[in-house]
């Protein structure tokens, strides 16, 4: 764990939302857009912010926050929408603020403490802890811990299974 | 230089096949999807071995096959028929109608490259 | 390489839905009186197709009975076997077991028994036909077109031989049962000229030998004339190798499949004893006493020009004789062309295989340009490109808004509309498909039905060419099958009862098809008992679904057959049973934006007719506001609208309006409320928009404004998320942003809000 920019055998994105750090993988972000104001869909649950198009698609635009179960994200200049790829469909996240996409390695994935998730089930892959930057370039040695998700756990379809 | 050979048959599924059995096989592969279409993708692409199908609409692979034969420029390129099955019957008539050899559908991918070998220098 | 397996069997699978399409059209073209040779060939090809394929797939079940299917065919087609409605009886019946093994094949059904079908069609081959009393004579005429009838195929084989010099001859491959392992192979050949002309070339089967091990010892140019009698293109050269004991004889005979025939080849092992030949040897090579027989061939291999027939190969040829007559056309094309070249100049045997006749002639036949080509091109890339398209439409739209009016007017902006408008109705006609692909299942569907019901059922169709959007045709099927089932078992009357009311004891099924406007209509009608009105209204009673006092038109008792939860069999068949009946064909048509129209008349027939939309991919909607938001209304619920007068809707009930539409009264939804937007807009100050639907009748619709009306592309919710209650999609605007497509018939049948409970159905 000494020497982190060696194996890193996998890149995720970060990202921040209600004050912690989460992760993605690298391979199912198709991009990083602005946040615009999708068109609201009725009859969805309140996570479902609505539509957006994505260069002739539409596809559904999540409240991260809510879905996770916490209070919606509050929008500021830095808020902006991952848009991910979730086993063919495409959906946008809003998150708070996207950090930095570093390599990690599979190894050093944790696996999620079982403990006071409000989650239905988990939706935390794993824990990894990575080598922060600071503002000033230098490199925090503590870093930080971040919760990868599993995406596949947040598919919107997968999700109304649950609901039914 | 590699080969170019071209293939004739109206199933698009057969065409696939022998394209990537003989892709693989180091040869550059035409294709053309009946014997009418195969007599005028000759005259483009002039190739060094022509492997035609028998049934086919319009124009099967004998009228195609005397078609060819009866062009100077071609009396010297090899010609396989692909059929399911030959009686000395039907490779009587392939000879007759100038084919080199045969292939029995369906085909092994060695099998096919023999065969190639055995006509195609 | 699987995936690449896999992609390939697929587009083979497609191959069999079309030549089964195919082969169906021509069985029943043949069915009706076509016997022409090229509606026979046309079969053949199909189902000669079908079996090359599944043996290259290793569907061996299907290529086994593809295969029968296929000999009778053949058979049929030479003119040997008659198509008398007997013997296409029975093709019919295994075209449809056939189509069973194709789907077993794909993996959708189990194996079919197909022992019946398969002893049917060994007695039409071993009987020449079905005996049955089906007077050969009465369908012969046409059939026998292709070929006379006088089955002498073997003379014309042989005539064919001789012409061309192939006939075998029989080479004088000794039978060794008692193989000697201890000594090699010694291998002669001769190639013959026929050999050489279909440009094959003897080195090659040389150095084939030389690859399993074979040594060239010595070449016999016993036979070279003088050069000036060399013919370029036959040959005069024995080879004479040796190859390794331990190889298979087969192996050594292999290497002379394509040129054995009527060259020399001579396969023996050295400890046996051969020919010794006098006078041979003076060209041997080494020392090795390779004795060899002097060249026996046809006469033609040494006379080259001479096309006069000479006495058959002497020798170890005892079998057929081989009387190498050459007379006919080719024959006689071939000196000819052998002549062209200066004789001097190729002496080398073999040379025509090389690098072939440069100096080429004469101009070849003009190739005939006029094959209508067809690519295949997977749906997905359509709809990316239809996407696209779509995109650019709104670009465009993007673009006029922001120029100023006066650079709106300019001519290029309207010039790039068009041609954009052009581009994307070309895209959309590069979907649309004949609607006989939906229809193509039919006709086995009331073979089956007649056989269950014990009816005689005609089929008529008419507009099969007809063009749909691929996607109404994938989805047309089974309400299609559900009104086919519903015609032969509910509609039409057993023989007996027609019979007692003066009809034709057959009855007949008419589908047809017919575009008017953007709309397709799709009908299904037969000629039977038409509709028992009192017993359906009495069964809408006993069901509860309506009261036993409801007035009710002819045209609205009618409709209650697709009313849910209705049937009116009175014993569930296995038919058109199963617990659905046609509300089922009717929610699926509305849920492609379609409707279904019933037409009864008693003792005449009942008409089904699906009105479905031309594509699902456009739409003709109308951009109305809702609380702001905007949405598509499509248009063909749309009959007018209206701006209420004050007093004009009127409250009934806390939660029920209606209005007043010239002494009609139609309750009127408010979208909003439905939705659950805020509006506190007064009605004067919104526009009605009166929809029909199907469920509900006349609805007034409260909107705040109407935008515009326009064709909108369809992008379906559910693609990247799921399809919602009350919205049949969304679109992409002008603008760049994205307005909601509603479904009215979801939403004007929702007595109550929906709760996002209903979400999950």
């Amino acid at each position: 764990m000494s020497t982190p920019d060696t194996a890193n055998d996998r890149k995720i994105v970060t990202f921040s939302l209600a004050k912690q750090i989460f992760g993605i993988d690298m391979s199912a972000l198709i991009e990083i857009r602005e946040w615009d104001e999708p068109t609201p869909l009725p009859n969805v649950p309140s996570f479902i912010k609505g539509v957006t198009n994505l260069r002739g698609n539409v596809i559904p635009v999540v409240g991260l926050a809510e879905r996770l179960g916490w209070e919606p994200s509050q929008l500021h200049a830095r808020s902006c929408i991952l848009v991910v790829n979730i086993m063919g469909k495409q959906a946008g996240f809003l998150v708070d603020e996207v950090n930095d996409i570093v390599g990690i390695n599979v190894g050093e994935i944790q696996p999620a403490p079982a403990v006071e998730t409000t989650l239905e089930e988990s939706v935390i892959a794993g824990l990894v802890r990575i080598a922060t930057r600071a503002k000033d370039g230098t490199r925090d040695e503590n870093g930080s811990m971040v919760l990868l998700l599993d995406l596949n756990a947040l598919s919107l379809t997968k999700h109304l299974d649950l609901a039914a | 230089m590699t080969k170019l050979i071209l293939t004739v048959d109206d199933s698009a599924s057969m065409r696939m096949l022998l394209k990537t059995s003989l892709t693989s096989q180091g040869f550059r592969i035409e294709s053309a999807n009946d014997g009418q279409h195969g007599l005028e993708r000759m005259h483009e692409v002039k190739p060094d071995l022509l492997i035609t199908d028998i049934n086919m609409p319009k124009m099967d692979g004998f009228e195609l096959i005397e078609a060819v034969r009866q062009v100077p420029e071609f009396k010297g390129v090899p010609i396989l028929v692909l059929s399911t099955e030959f009686s000395d019957e039907k490779k009587q008539r392939a000879r007759s109608a100038g084919a080199t050899g045969w292939i029995t559908k369906p085909f092994e991918a060695t099998k096919l490259g023999a065969a190639i070998r055995r006509v195609c220098p | 390489m699987s995936d690449e397996f896999d992609d390939i069997q697929a587009i083979f699978f497609e191959e069999c839905t079309e030549g089964l399409t195919t082969a169906e059209e021509g069985l029943s073209a043949m069915q009706s009186g076509d016997l022409s040779g090229e509606t026979i060939a046309g079969v053949f090809r199909a189902i000669h197709s079908i079996k090359g394929g599944a043996g290259a797939f290793g569907h061996s079940d299907l290529t086994a009975f593809a295969h029968k299917f296929e000999n009778v065919l053949d058979e049929v087609r030479a003119g040997k076997i008659v198509p008398t409605p007997g013997v296409i009886r029975v093709m019919l019946s295994s075209f449809d077991v056939l189509s069973d093994h194709v789907e077993a094949a794909k993996g959708n059904a189990s194996r079919p028994n197909d022992g019946a079908a398969l002893s049917a069609l060994e007695q039409v081959l071993a009987n020449k036909g079905v005996p049955e009393g089906d007077a050969p004579a009465a369908a012969a005429p046409a059939a026998a077109a292709p070929a006379p009838a006088a089955p002498a195929p073997a003379p014309a084989m042989e005539e064919e031989e001789d012409e061309f010099g192939f006939r075998p001859v029989g080479v004088s491959l000794d039978d060794l049962d008692g193989p000697d392992e201890s000594g090699g192979w010694t291998v002669r050949f001769k190639p013959s000229r026929a050999a050489l002309a279909n440009a094959g070339e003897p080195l090659l089967t040389v150095r084939e030998l030389e690859g399993l091990g074979a040594r060239v010892v010595s070449v016999d140019l016993s036979t070279l004339p003088a050069l000036r009698e060399i013919d370029p293109e036959d040959s005069y050269v024995t080879w004479v190798m040796q190859a390794p004991a331990e190889l298979p004889e087969s192996d050594l005979s292999d290497c002379f499949d394509f040129v054995a025939p009527d060259s020399v080849i001579e396969i023996k092992r050295d400890s046996e004893d051969v020919v010794l030949p006098e006078g041979a040897g003076e060209t041997e090579m080494d020392g090795d006493e390779i004795p060899f027989v002097p060249v026996t061939a046809t006469v033609d291999d040494f006379m080259d020009l001479g096309p006069a027939p000479a006495a058959p190969a002497p020798e170890p040829v005892p079998a057929p004789a081989p009387a190498p007559v050459a007379a006919a056309p080719e024959a006689a094309l071939a000196p000819a062309a052998a002549a062209a070249p200066p004789a001097g100049g190729g002496g080398t045997p073999g040379g025509p295989g090389g690098g072939g006749a440069g100096a080429g002639g004469g101009g070849p036949a003009k190739p005939v340009n006029e094959a209508a080509q067809t690519i295949r091109v997977d749906l997905v890339k359509l709809d990316l490109l239809l996407n696209l398209v779509g995109e650019l439409v709104i670009r465009n739209s993007i673009l006029a808004d922001r120029l100023s009016p006066a650079d709106r007017q300019r001519v290029e902006l309207p010039e790039l509309a068009r041609l954009t408008r052009q581009i994307q109705d070309n895209v959309m006609s590069l979907r649309a498909q004949p609607i006989r692909q939906a229809f193509s299942r039919v006709p086995r569907m009331l073979r089956d039905l007649s056989v269950e019901t014990g009816k005689q059922i005609n089929l008529e169709t008419i507009g099969e060419t007809t063009e749909v959007d691929k996607g109404v045709i994938e989805k047309i099927g089974d309400p299609l099958t559900h009104m086919i089932r519903n015609a032969a078992d509910h509609g039409l009357e057993s023989a007996e009862e027609r019979i007692a009311a003066g009809k034709d004891p057959a009855g007949t099924i008419k589908l047809s098809a017919e575009q008017k406007g953007a709309r397709i209509f799709v009908r299904v009608a037969d000629n039977g008992r038409g509709i028992n009105r009192e017993r359906v209204r009495a069964k809408a009673v006993e069901k509860g679904i309506i009261s036993a006092d409801a007035v009710l038109t002819n045209e609205e008792i009618d409709q209650l057959i697709c009313a849910p939860g209705f049937s009116t069999a009175e014993k569930i068949s296995n038919i058109s049973g199963r617990g659905v009946g046609m509300d089922v064909v009717r929610s699926n048509v509305e849920a492609l934006g379609g409707r279904v129209e019933i037409h009864s008349v008693p003792g005449e027939g009942t008409t089904f007719t699906m009105i479905l939309p031309l594509t699902l991919a456009i739409l003709d909607g109308m951009i109305v506001r809702l609380a702001g938001q905007r949405f598509v209304l499509p248009l063909t619920h749309v009959l007018e609208t209206i701006q209420p007068e004050p007093g004009q809707v009127k409250r009934t009930a806390p939660d029920h309006e209606v209005i007043d539409m010239r002494g009609e009264y139609l309750p009127v939804k408010r979208a909003t409320e439905i939705f659950g937007l805020n509006d506190d807009r007064a009605i004067e100050d919104s526009l009605v928009v009166i929809v029909e639907s199907e469920s509900s009748g006349k609805v007034g619709l409260v909107v705040d404004t109407i935008d515009d009306r326009r064709e909108v592309v369809i992008k379906s919710l559910d693609q990247n998320l799921h399809p919602i209650r009350g919205l049949g999609g969304a679109t992409i605007l002008g603008d760049g942003s994205i307005a909601l497509i509603l479904d009215i018939e979801a939403l004007v049948s929702s007595p109550t809000r929906f709760t996002p409970k209903g979400l999950a159905a």
